[in-house]
């Protein structure tokens, strides 16, 4: 379970001045649950899952992962997540394996226990056919395959993923859903950041649109459907973050004006 | 211990990259003494060959004293060509390289002679031309052996023995053990290879580290795992540092095994010998570590402060130059100098290094020198571990 409560994010300029990137954000994500962040870029969403990840420290606020809180024990946190985003993020001049024994080394897996879970993962997501070639040799989508056993080495009950389908062809995007969805019917909870409306709605049993730094909404897409009168996705996305100008070009000129 | 696992890891990526190889491995050990050899050859090839070549040797004055015009020409062989000018063409000659050197008699030579007084020679040559340098001592030496000789001549002719003239005979005897010729020129080249190749020799290692995740995109999966930014900076470092300290010892045995496999493009280097002792050794070492340390903290320093490799290597530009000239610095300066420079970074080391080659035993010298840079790899290794700290400077992209 996710519990984020009022984060804040501010960086400071070179000549001081304070720009908040994220702004009191809200959620609670349950297990079993795919939690959607959407929002357009630079909303926040990237910031908002690296704070909880525990890889930026937030200016106020706090979120608990799992029991453990992100201030608090930050190293604890990391060893309960998962995380995915559209880069693979694997080094080019190890194998799979290697890549998988070093991140498995990373989180205080003993050796025995992480070559069984490769085995499982190298099975279970066909990565055995290229799992000793170097990694600069591997498709996008075979990379893609190799960063999610890399995310799932550690069987994390909490698991991120940051446009994870992000420059991936139908194929990989495919691999990835899936998965997503597999993990839900495990029970694993997951935030899943995108701007892609279709995989949204594909996937998120709740969503909450983030729009510069702010919740603009939370809620299941029929809810949001409801408050915001809108018929489909993207007109309540733009209507949830104010930026519904089709409906106010509907509105007639006054006669004379200049269209 | 985390940070083992990180070390392994790079020295795992080190030896599978081959552009990494070259420069830790190869370059140091095999390339740099190869490049020595070839300049060596070179520059014996050249000097012998303005050793034998003709020297066209301009002659003023030669006309009013046929006689002793006579008895140069006859002993001149074929090491010169006499060419006869007036005070006023040899100097441009000189400089438009149409004479090599010049031999000017006074006014008064001819005078001189008969009243057998002492002629006084002008041996002229350019010091900006190595041809006419080489000719113009060439001349020196020829005239100064001539002068001798004549001298001896009339001695005898006088009745007198010609060791009146020589009351002293020197002979130059080279002290043996210290090494040769090569020795003294490796303790001018050797400290600035060794001191730049261990401060940078990490340069590529500390550049993919940090910049080169930065650019890659795996710096944001480290940073999720559960090791602590402390820990895997260590890692990094270590790396990095051993990356530096490799490169700087096989710089060292790059210079040496040329002294031990007896090939004759470094014979101008290895003629002579060397004599290393343990001692010696011993203090390169002492200097070495705590220089690849301050090296990988300031290559780490730049690669976790720049947002790319390419950035990193611009950053590297300045850092590069400062390292070459103070370790440069060396080369023009006495070994045993004051004790204060020993403090000077890059450059205290490698006068250590250039002490340690020449013989020379100063324990203040090596003290200081190895205390101050230990004191500025621990400020290195502090900024490097700093910046890896600050989210802001290693999460820019």
């Amino acid at each position: 379970m996710i519990v984020v409560d009022a984060l804040v994010k501010e960086y400071t300029g070179p000549k001081k001045q304070v720009t908040r990137a994220v702004d009191c954000v809200s959620f609670t994500a349950q297990p079993g649950e795919i939690f959607g962040l959407l929002g357009p870029n630079g909303a926040g969403k990237t910031t908002v899952l690296r704070m909880l990840a525990t890889i930026l420290q937030p200016t106020s606020g706090t979120a608990v992962i799992d029991g453990t809180d992100i201030r608090e024990d930050p190293l604890s946190v990391r060893r309960k997540i998962g995380f995915l985003t559209g880069a693979a993020g694997l080094y080019d001049r190890l194998t799979p394996i290697q890549n998988l024994m070093y991140f498995g080394r990373l989180h205080g897996m003993h050796d025995d226990r992480i070559k069984r879970r490769i085995d499982t993962l190298v099975d279970k997501l066909d990565i055995g056919r290229y799992a000793s070639r170097t990694c600069d040799k591997l498709s996008t989508g075979e990379k893609q395959r190799v960063a999610i056993a890399r995310a799932m080495l550690h069987d994390p009950r909490v698991l991120y993923f940051d446009e994870p389908t992000s420059g991936l062809d139908v194929l990989a995007a495919r691999t990835v859903m899936n998965f997503l969805r597999e993990c839900r019917t495990e029970g694993r909870t997951i935030l899943f950041s995108s701007h892609i409306m279709a995989e949204v709605e594909a996937l998120c049993d709740r969503l909450t649109v983030i729009h510069c730094g702010v919740v603009t909404a939370t809620g299941t897409i029929p809810e949001l459907r409801e408050r915001t009168g809108a018929t489909t996705l993207e007109q309540l996305f733009l209507r949830c973050i104010g930026e519904d100008h089709d409906s106010l070009m509907n509105i007639p000129h006054p006669k004379g004006s200049a269209k | 211990m985390s940070w083992k696992v990180v070390f392994a890891k790079e020295f795992t990526e080190v030896m599978r990259d081959k552009r990494m190889r070259f420069q830790i491995f190869i370059s140091p050990l095999i390339v740099t003494p190869l490049i020595l050899a070839g300049i060596g050859t070179m520059a014996k090839r050249e000097a012998k060959e303005s050793q034998v070549r003709t020297a066209i040797v301009a002659t003023v004055g030669f006309e009013s004293v046929p006689k002793l015009a006579a008895s140069l020409e006859a002993t001149k062989k074929d090491a010169m060509r006499f060419v006869s000018s007036d005070e006023f063409s040899v100097e441009s000659g000189i400089r438009a390289r149409k004479f090599d050197a010049a031999i000017v008699l006074p006014s008064d030579a001819a005078e001189r002679e008969q009243n057998d007084q002492t002629i006084p020679v002008q041996v002229r040559f350019d010091v900006a031309n190595e041809d006419s340098r080489v000719s113009g001592m060439k001349v020196s030496e020829f005239l100064r052996k001539r002068s001798e000789n004549i001298g001896a001549e009339r001695l005898m002719e006088a009745g007198f023995s010609q060791q009146l003239a020589k009351p002293i005979d020197v002979g130059e005897v080279p002290v043996k053990g210290n090494g040769g010729k090569g020795v003294l020129m490796m303790s001018m080249m050797l400290p600035y290879m060794l001191v730049l190749y261990a401060v940078v020799g990490g340069l590529f290692v500390a550049n993919d580290s940090v910049a080169g995740e930065k650019e890659r995109g795996t710096l944001e999966s480290l940073l999720v795992t559960p090791i602590s930014r402390e820990e895997l900076a260590r890692g990094k470092f270590a790396a990095v540092a051993a990356a530096a300290l490799v490169s700087g010892i096989l710089s060292l045995a790059g210079m040496l095994w040329p002294f031990y496999v007896k090939l004759g493009a470094f014979s101008w280097m290895t003629e002579g010998g060397a004599a290393f002792t343990g001692f010696q050794i011993a203090s390169m070492a002492l200097v070495l570590v705590p220089l690849s340390a301050m090296g990988a903290g300031i290559l780490l320093t730049i690669s976790t402060i720049a947002r790319n490799q390419k950035e990193a290597q611009t950053w590297l530009g300045p850092v590069m130059m400062v390292v070459s000239v103070l370790s440069m610095m060396s080369m023009m300066m006495r070994p045993n100098t004051s004790v204060l420079v020993a403090a000077v970074p890059m450059l205290g080391p490698a006068l250590v290094l250039k002490q340690a080659l020449q013989s020379i035993i100063n324990p203040a010298f090596i003290g200081i020198a190895a205390g101050s840079s230990v004191v500025y790899a621990i400020l290195a290794v502090w900024l490097a571990a700093r910046m890896f700290m600050k989210e802001s400077v290693l999460l820019r992209t």
